[in-house]
């Protein structure tokens, strides 16, 4: 123990106690997410078992949809991510997949694998995009358009793909995004239900580190990882989705449509003048302009976030890779909150305004400085004797079980609509929850640093991750 | 400071973290617990499917059938009897059985007053599986606590009746829900997909709606009439329909007729092509090309292809893809009317049939025989090089790349030679 300061000690004392005031406000948020969470989760579990998704899939009157798959340098995923697609169990698709100018075999694969043959065709360009260079028709499924284009990022990409659509709903996936052949008609079946109100969706989808095993004929389920990396991602993205997310999507201002997985309806994304290239990232920046937008001219219209599990996505499997990743989430966060400052605490915007943009301000934008400090100020009033080793351990003990009661209640909420994880897998998740604190969140402080930093420098790099290792190496198609 | 700043806040910290830890541990073995209970359950379930559904059973007569799957579910829960009521993947008397059950457990009179109108979330979802069950127990007032149910403000509630509606499947039920499509809160598109499962047939119900005053129940009428047949004068109740006031009516007649007789809808069909409304235009192309696609008559369908061409100088693209579809559908036959286009004066006309013309094939076809020196007519020629023209380097590129399938000698000095010479021509 070192002895201190009045000054420094007057210091430590206030630090803590703005830390105990952020994690309390922090956990009251997280309790009234956690109770609204639940109320949606049953209401929505119910709504599923009472729906007719046979009428919808059988109907002639059931709403097409465009699905748009950009790619970049995605030579292992591309062929299993658009068989997936087509391969959705809905009466009137198309999908447009639009290579984003790799450099590495991806539009060979494609046209190997679907038979493709180049054909010119004249689109309606209502979204300035990079030069298209050339479009291909598959032979063997004519619901699939190939569109090569120059390097323009991701939002260029869904741009281009939304130039070719045809249909009114636009579903808009990753390249590395693997579906469930249900994807389209869990979203599809509930947006039928209020058409001319829904003007987003968004479902839940995992994280795997080889989500192709989706596709393959002996997947029976979602399973965790048995990858500690990989698992702390499954469980992110399901407290993200289950507990955050559908109380958001309940509060009407769900605040991010991913990019992994988004329905939205065309004449929305035009109006709003499509997905802006001038953010880090596209999905959170389309999320809160449409909001803006629809609030700004006092249009009814709503967002909405669903629990099923349709899709996995590749997560990162090294620490390195994480870091780079979740950086960048976090500086689109902060370039996003920064441009729609306007909408802070404005009535106007309602629930959006009064508690979405607080929220991600606070929490989101503000979280990697309050955590760094909560740190460093919890760790000298140990060493300066403030906080006694008891009260220190307590105080570390309270944050890791707290930390895992959202988790544990989005394993449980999941369990109790889908029952599809495996007892073991549930348990692993489980006990994961209180492990979170010490090995996963300061990877996710440090990253958050690491992006806010990147954010004052300007930064806007998409640092896109190497591919995981596969235990059974496919060869890439057309290789 | 240091000893007040502890002695507050040490003990509360202590108790946060016993209640955070028992919060945990008590949610945590709760969903373990919770399912290894409900696997349990799904196992006696599994026994029971497979049990009812062993085909020695519909051998049996009913009394030992009930007597049989009663012994089954003996000390099943009344709420997993109640599930299985509505459950589609068992067979239908199994269902029934457990409707019975579970109203014997339950009682008809409570069921009645379950499915009728809810205030609460907790008793509209058990008003919405009291309608589930009472689709089999089939009592006199199903239909009216149907009907109200069908306009309950709640999409769910009236999702669920139009669900029921369709699976009782009779002419009354099916009356009810012709009538939501104008009085339910419910989408009209949801019930009209209900509405097209029945397999009973809906024309008598449906065509007196074709003279109704109210302009949807005109447009669903002559949507839902699209899978029925051309019986008593049908095609001639809906022909009047393409002239309606109302344009979505207009568009519903002209698919509906499109599917009904397509030879018949041509000349409707092409009156329409000049509709104010782009769907109705749309609509009136396809019709087109329906006809056109049955038609054994050549000189038919390069007169159906005449008359669609226009539309590819549309000003709406919806029309102008919908224009470019139908003219490929009418195959290469039709190439000399599409290629007129090549010399109208809109734009959009001129790379519109030039797409047209390279998607019927008629590009590579004619590449490939000047190339293998088969010689072309001078027309086929003429054509090409118009259309690479207005087609533009890509698709010259595109036409290239195809023919690398199989080599043609030369191929992109004679696609920049011809694309050059169409530029002067």
């Amino acid at each position: 123990m070192i002895p201190a300061s009045p000054g420094v000690l007057t210091f430590l004392h206030w630090s803590i106690v703005i830390t105990f005031v952020y994690s309390g406000v922090l956990a009251c948020y997280a309790a009234m997410m956690g109770i609204l969470a639940v109320i949606e989760a049953g209401f929505r579990r119910n709504q599923d078992h009472a729906e007719d998704y046979e009428s919808v899939l059988e109907s002639a009157h059931s709403i097409p949809v465009s699905i748009i798959a950009p790619s970049y340098n995605e030579e292992l995923m591309a062929v299993p991510v658009l068989k997936s697609l087509l391969g959705q169990a809905y009466p009137t698709t198309e999908v447009i997949a639009v290579d984003d100018g790799s450099t590495d075999g991806t539009l060979a694969a494609m046209i190997k694998e679907f038979d493709l043959e180049p054909r010119q065709v004249f689109y309606r360009a209502s979204l300035a995009t990079k030069p298209v260079l050339m479009v291909y028709r598959s032979r063997t499924d004519p619901r699939l358009t190939v569109v090569s284009k120059e390097n323009g990022g991701k939002a260029d990409a869904l741009n281009c793909g939304i130039n070719f659509a045809r249909y009114r709903y636009l579903c808009c996936v990753d390249g590395d995004t693997m579906f469930t052949p249900d994807a389209v008609l869990k979203a599809m079946t509930m947006i039928s239900r209020d058409p001319a109100r829904i003007v987003g969706a968004a479902s839940f989808f995992g994280i795997s580190l080889t989500p192709e095993t989706i596709g393959e004929p002996e997947y029976d389920g979602p399973t965790t990882n048995d990858h500690l990396l990989g698992d702390f991602q499954l469980l992110d993205m399901m407290r993200a989705f289950v507990d955050y997310r559908a109380a958001w999507s309940k509060l009407e201002c769900m605040m991010c449509v991913s990019g992994g997985y988004g329905m939205w309806r065309r004449d929305v994304v035009i109006e709003v003048g499509g997905f802006s290239p001038n953010f880090t990232c596209e999905d959170i920046e389309m999320t809160f302009r449409v909001h803006e937008h629809m609030l700004r001219t006092k249009r009814p219209y709503r967002i909405i976030s669903l629990p099923n599990l349709i899709a996995q996505t590749e997560g990162p499997q090294k620490i390195p890779q994480l870091v780079s990743q979740r950086a960048r989430w976090q500086r689109v966060t902060m370039e996003t909150i920064w441009e729609y400052r306007r909408m802070f605490l404005r009535p106007t915007y309602r629930t959006v305004g009064m508690l979405g943009v607080p929220y991600y301000t606070l929490f989101e934008c503000f979280a990697p400085l309050f955590q760094v400090a909560s740190v460093v100020t919890l760790a000298l009033a140990f060493v300066y004797g403030v906080l006694g080793w008891q009260s220190y351990l307590a105080f570390l003990g309270m944050m890791a079980f707290g930390t895992a009661l959202p988790t544990t209640l989005a394993v449980s909420l999941h369990d109790r609509g889908y029952r599809d994880f495996r007892v073991r897998d549930l348990i692993r998740m489980l006990l994961l929850g209180p492990l979170d604190l010490f090995l996963y969140r300061p990877i996710l402080m440090w990253a958050g640093v690491v992006g806010v930093w990147e954010f004052m420098r300007g930064d806007k790099r998409w640092n896109k991750f190497e591919r995981n290792a596969r235990p059974r190496a496919a060869a890439p198609v057309g290789a | 400071m240091r000893t007040i700043f502890e002695a507050q806040v040490e003990p509360l910290l202590a108790a946060g973290f016993v209640i955070t830890v028992a919060l945990w541990l008590v949610l945590s073995v709760w969903v373990v617990i919770d399912r290894v209970r409900f696997d349990r359950g799904q196992r006696k379930l599994r026994i029971i499917h497979r049990s009812v559904s062993d085909p020695r059973l519909v051998e049996l007569s009913y009394a030992e059938r009930s007597a049989f799957l009663k012994q089954l579910l003996d000390r099943m829960p009344a709420r997993t009897i109640y599930r299985m009521a509505g459950d589609d993947e068992l067979p239908a008397w199994v269902r029934e059985e457990c409707a019975r059950m579970a109203l014997a457990v339950i009682g008809l009179p409570q069921m009645l007053r379950d499915a009728t109108p809810h205030r609460g979330a907790r008793r509209k979802w058990r008003r919405v599986s009291a309608l589930h069950v009472l689709l089999h127990a089939r009592p006199s007032a199903i239909h009216a606590l149907l009907r109200v149910a069908l306009a309950d403000a709640d999409a769910d509630v009236a999702s669920a009746a139009a669900t029921v509606l369709q699976r009782i499947g009779d002419e009354r039920a099916a009356q009810i829900l012709i009538e939501g499509l104008r009085t339910s809160r419910l989408p009209a598109s949801r019930i009209a997909a209900r509405v097209e499962r029945f397999t009973i047939p809906l024309d008598r119900l449906l065509r007196p709606l074709l003279a109704d005053e109210r302009a949807e129940m005109g447009y669903w009428a002559a949507t839902l009439l699209r899978d029925h047949h051309d019986e008593d004068g049908l095609a001639a109740a809906l022909m009047p329909l393409v002239d309606d006031t109302d344009a979505p009516v207009r568009k519903a007649a002209l698919m509906t007729l499109g599917s009904m007789v397509p030879l018949g809808v041509a000349r409707v069909a092409t009156r329409r092509l000049n509709d104010p409304a782009p769907f109705v235009r749309s609509a009136a192309v396809r019709a087109l090309a329906q006809a056109g696609e049955r038609t054994p008559d050549r000189a038919r369908r390069k007169a159906i292809a005449a008359s669609a061409c226009p539309l590819l100088a549309d000003r709406e693209w919806t029309v102008r893809a919908a224009a470019k579809d139908a003219l490929v559908r009418l195959g290469p036959g039709v190439w000399r009317e599409v290629a007129a286009e090549l010399s109208s004066s809109d734009g959009f006309a001129r790379n519109g049939a030039a797409e047209v013309l390279q998607n019927l094939g008629v590009l590579d076809w004619t590449l490939r025989g000047i190339a293998s020196g088969a010689h072309p007519t001078d027309e086929a020629v003429d054509v090409l090089r118009r259309a690479l023209h207005e087609g533009g380097v890509a698709m010259s590129r595109a036409a290239a790349l195809r023919s690398q399938d199989e080599p043609i000698g030369g191929v992109d000095d004679l696609l920049r030679t011809l694309r050059l010479e169409g530029a002067l021509s």
